[in-house]
Parts: C-alpha cells; sequence; structure tokens
C-alpha cells in the first residue's frame, strides 16, 4: 500500500489507450491532407469537414440523425422520467416486475431487436422510415432513462415531498418545486445519454430506416469502397458530439449512483 | 387566489363525500397508473409484440413471397441440418466465449484496481471508461482497419522502424481479431457491473479475512471473488450475448474463419427475404446462447461459495 502502485498505473494506462486508440485515429486521420486514410499524416487540413455539407448524402444523413436522436430523447425523457417516478411508489413486488420489463430491451442483442421489429413493422403495414427508426430508438434510449431517474428516485428523500404536502403544497406544486428541481440534473443527464446513443445506434437504424439512412447507416454504406478521409470526418462530428453529451452528463450525476 | 382556490376545492370535497374512501386510492391508483402507463406501453407494444411475431413467423412459411400462417418446423429443422449454420454457430461461441472472457476479466481487473489500488481516482477513471461506453460503436470497429490494415497505423509504424518490409498481414481479418475488437467496445459495458459489485465488498470484510490468517490469494478466492461473483457474471453474459449477437465486428474485421451468425442472420432477412428462416436462425442462437450463460452460472456459483 505504501509504494506508489506503477503496475496499477501502467495496467489502467494500457486499457485505456486500448479503449480510445481507435477513437483517436478516426479524429486525427479526418485532418489529414492526405487523401488516403493512413500514415503518414502530411498537413493538416480541414477540408473534409467542409466535404460533409458539399454532400447532400452525407447532410442529409446528419440532419436525420439529429430529428432522430432529439425525437427519441423527448419521447423517453418523459414517458421515462415519469414512470421512474411512479415505480417508487409502487408496490415492492410492481416496483421489481417492471424493472425487469424495463431492462428487456437493454439486454435482448439489438441485432435481435432489429430484425423482431423489421418483421413487426412489415405484419402491420407500418412504413419502414424515419419513424420507424426513431421507435427504434426509443426502445434503447427508455430503459436508460428509467435507469438514471430511477437511481436518483432512490437516493431521495421522499419524505421531503410529504412534506411540502403536509405544509400546503398541491400535488403538482409539490412537484415543480421539490421535486423537479432535486431530480433536475438527472433528467438532463439522461437526454443528453440518451441524445448520444441514439446518435451513436446503428443496427436498428440498419434494419427499419427504409431509406432514410442517419449516420452510422450512411457511414455502413460509404465502408463498401474503403474508410476515406471524409468518412471520418463524418463519424468525428457524431462522435465530438456524443463525447460531449456524454462528458456533461457525467458531470452532472454521481457516476457511484449509477454503478448501483 | 382564494375564488379559484375554491371553486379547486368544491367538487373535489362533493366527491369526496360521495365516496370517501375509495376515491383518493382510486385518484392514486390512477395516477401512478397515468404516469407508467405510457412508458410500459410502449415497451409492450414495440418489443414484446414484435418478439412474438418474430416467433411466430418462425414457425411460419414462406409461399410466393409472401409469408403464410402454416405451421411448421422447417426453419428449425433446416437450421439444425444445415452444416455450414453449424459451423457458424460454433464458431460464434468461440469467439463470443474469446472476447467475452477477455472483456470480463480486463473490466475486472480494471474495476479491481480502481477500488482497491487507485482509490482516489475511481471517479475520473471510471468517468474515462463512460465516456468510451458512449462514443462510436461503428466507428470502434472500423478503425481497427485503419490501424491494422496492411497499409494500417500499426504496420506503417513497424516498416519505418524497419522492424519488418512485408506488412504483417495477420493482423486483421481473422478470428483473433474479431475477438479483440469485440472486447474493445464490450469492455466499458463490463465495468459498470463489476464496479458496482466490488462496491459491496467492504475493508472491514477483508480486514477480517487477513486478521483471521488469510493470505493475499486466500481473501481474493474466499471474500472478494465471491462477493464480486454476481456482478462479474452479469458483465460476462451481458458480454457474451452483446457479442454473439454482433454483426458488424464479424462483417467489418472478422473475414473468413471470423464469420458469425449475425452476418448470416442479416443476409437471410436483407437477401434473401426468407423471414422465416432468419428468425428461426435468430431463436436457434439465443436459445444456445442461454444454455451456455445458465452452465456458466451454475458451474460459478458453485466454484465461488
Amino acid at each position: 500500500m505504501r509504494r506508489p502502485p506503477i503496475l496499477s498505473w501502467l495496467f489502467v494506462a494500457a486499457l485505456l489507450l486500448f479503449l480510445f486508440a481507435p477513437v483517436v485515429c478516426v479524429v486525427l486521420f479526418s485532418f489529414n491532407a492526405s487523401p488516403s486514410a493512413g500514415l503518414p499524416i502530411k498537413g493538416l487540413t480541414l477540408s473534409w469537414y467542409r466535404e460533409i455539407f458539399d454532400r447532400a448524402e452525407y447532410a442529409d444523413a446528419l440532419r436525420n440523425s439529429l430529428q432522430v436522436a432529439l425525437a427519441s430523447a423527448a419521447f423517453s425523457v418523459v414517458a421515462g422520467t415519469a414512470a421512474a417516478i411512479a415505480l417508487v411508489k409502487l408496490p415492492r413486488k410492481v416496483t421489481a416486475a417492471l424493472a425487469g420489463f424495463f431492462v428487456l430491451p437493454m439486454v435482448v442483442p439489438a441485432l435481435f431487436i432489429a430484425v423482431a421489429l423489421l418483421s413487426f413493422f412489415t405484419r402491420i403495414n407500418f412504413e419502414l422510415s424515419l419513424q420507424a427508426v426513431i421507435v427504434g430508438h426509443i426502445l434503447v434510449t427508455l430503459p436508460l432513462v428509467v435507469a438514471l431517474i430511477g437511481a436518483r428516485m432512490q437516493n431521495l428523500d421522499l419524505s421531503m415531498l410529504e412534506a411540502a404536502r403536509d405544509l400546503g403544497a398541491s400535488g403538482p406544486q409539490a412537484f415543480v418545486k421539490v421535486l423537479l428541481p432535486l431530480i433536475a440534473p438527472a433528467i438532463v443527464s439522461a437526454t443528453l445519454l440518451s441524445i448520444a446513443t441514439s446518435a451513436d445506434e446503428f443496427i436498428i437504424s440498419l434494419f427499419v430506416n427504409g431509406g432514410d439512412q442517419t449516420v452510422p447507416v450512411v457511414i455502413f454504406g460509404g465502408l463498401r469502397t474503403g474508410v476515406t478521409p471524409a468518412i471520418n470526418a463524418l463519424a468525428s462530428t457524431i462522435l465530438a458530439a456524443t463525447v460531449l453529451a456524454t462528458a456533461v452528463a457525467g458531470r452532472l450525476v454521481s457516476l457511484r449512483d449509477v454503478a448501483r | 387566489m382564494s375564488a379559484t382556490s375554491a371553486k379547486a376545492v368544491g367538487p373535489r370535497e362533493r366527491g369526496a363525500t360521495r365516496a370517501p374512501r375509495l376515491s383518493g386510492r382510486v385518484r392514486g391508483a390512477l395516477a401512478l397508473g397515468l404516469q407508467v402507463g405510457p412508458a410500459t406501453a410502449f415497451v409492450a407494444f414495440f418489443l414484446l409484440a414484435p418478439l412474438v411475431v418474430f416467433f411466430l413467423y418462425s414457425l411460419w412459411r414462406v409461399r410466393d413471397y409472401e409469408i403464410v400462417s402454416e405451421w411448421n418446423l422447417d426453419a428449425y429443422k433446416a437450421a439444425f441440418e444445415d452444416e455450414s449454420y453449424r459451423r457458424l454457430l460454433w464458431n460464434t461461441v468461440k469467439i463470443a466465449m474469446g472476447a467475452s472472457v477477455l472483456s470480463a476479466t480486463l473490466a475486472f481487473a480494471f474495476a479491481h484496481t480502481l477500488r482497491f489500488k487507485l482509490r482516489r481516482w475511481q471517479e475520473p477513471l471510471l468517468f474515462a471508461v463512460v465516456i468510451a461506453m458512449f462514443s462510436g460503436y461503428l466507428v470502434r470497429i472500423y478503425a481497427w482497419r485503419t490501424l491494422l490494415g496492411d497499409s494500417g497505423v500499426v504496420n506503417s509504424a513497424l516498416r519505418g522502424v524497419g522492424v519488418i518490409d512485408q506488412p504483417l498481414s495477420f493482423l486483421l481479418f481473422n478470428r483473433g481479431a474479431a475477438v479483440v475488437v469485440l472486447a474493445n467496445f464490450l469492455i466499458p459495458l463490463a465495468v459498470l457491473p463489476v464496479y458496482a459489485a466490488l462496491q459491496n465488498v467492504r475493508d472491514a470484510e477483508i480486514e477480517a479475512a487477513r486478521d483471521l490468517g488469510c493470505g493475499a490469494w486466500g481473501t481474493f478466492w474466499r471474500v472478494t471473488a465471491p462477493l464480486a461473483w454476481p456482478g462479474l457474471f452479469f458483465s460476462w453474459a451481458l458480454s457474451f450475448l452483446a457479442a454473439a449477437g454482433d454483426y458488424l465486428t464479424p462483417q467489418l474485421v472478422g473475414g473468413a474463419n471470423g464469420t458469425m451468425v449475425g452476418v448470416i442472420i442479416t443476409d437471410t432477412f436483407q437477401t434473401d427475404y426468407n423471414f422465416p428462416r432468419g428468425a428461426a436462425l435468430a431463436f436457434t442462437t439465443l436459445l444456445v446462447s442461454l444454455a451456455i450463460i445458465s452452465v456458466v452460472r451454475f458451474v460459478g456459483g458453485r466454484i465461488l461459495r
């Protein structure tokens, strides 16, 4: 315990290097002036980022991704927060059953959800479109919101709500003035993580997009002709958004609360 | 102000006199129901119903490009008799097992280091892992082509230093590459449950074991490991399921011997449009995966008691 844990630091550094190497590599090559995505770096340029907006396919994909991320985050945050708040007030057995139910989309492999949704949508004649992608993404983001807000609710002293009611606040008043300020950071971080998850989601989007492609689907299509710096630039914009969203979200909630 | 509140109270009081005990409770239950309702209904309609339809499809048949509800087990029979699917399933199990064991082990080592060796740095290091978890699933996989490809970063660097003159082509497009790349995006997922489990191991318990004469290894095997087992098992199982069901990794870096069932399932849907066959393949894979997971749970629980 007394000597500096050099081996521990070496291991942690090596693991983090392994985790971040691919991400750093993609961002680095998105600035590479050479059109082949590889070493050596022949000067830096921003021209690949300009190409994103010049190519209609890429610009459309960015717009689609933004739309899907905002729509799925909006629904899952409202419905998920409401559910998470109610879960702590329900009888234990009901809470346990519903908690298990909401974990389901997180445990079922994404490819499985994707093909099941494809079968379902074609069966009920629901047109494969951006709406279908939004539905698929909500399945992934809703459990995340329920888990995050649920964790916050469990660490709250609910007697504060009762105190507010005893002092004459109505139900809605107690919610807006007492509960909402307490869970606001968790709500913001849940929103941000939903957006990040949606922007990053690939396999469900691939199956149900029906032509309205999101950024990861377009990147995947582009990979058939090989990795180009423009693809790296497109991927880097999404990466920047998800990393920023996650970083802000992580500052707002205690990670130890979430890692229950 | 007083007028509006009087109005608001009026009907409620009248209702209360009519059904004094029930109304409050009913209204409370109704409010809770309305809060849980939308989220529950959404998951039920868009996850449970699709899974049911998907399962029914595996028992139906395609005729003239239409799915007709003629009950049969042909798709399952074909799956079991198809030698190439069996080989692929076995390959999938091997790759998923390698990747999930690697991920869970490294995640455990990482969480253990955080919990016991680098306590003061727990928060920032965990934060780094969470960022990795939410950044770039697709990016994380295709970047390995740039890193390990013939003209990639590693090969160029080695050639630049003069260690090799031909690119090392065994780095990519094989089973080993699939395992490494899967582990790369599974490790962040695996860290959180193990970390949470290790929070349950209290210092007092470790000290008690040491005081009673247990060595470092004995304490680890008899105290830390059994307490962390549920979290470790969850991490491994989650990684195993995610790896067994992955499509991108085998498709982009797996090469010939790194192919997995995810690829054939996707092809069956997207190229052959044979939904019953694809559904049967998916359910067979899921069942095999769940069977393996239960065996590991049983055996692991027995060993670490």
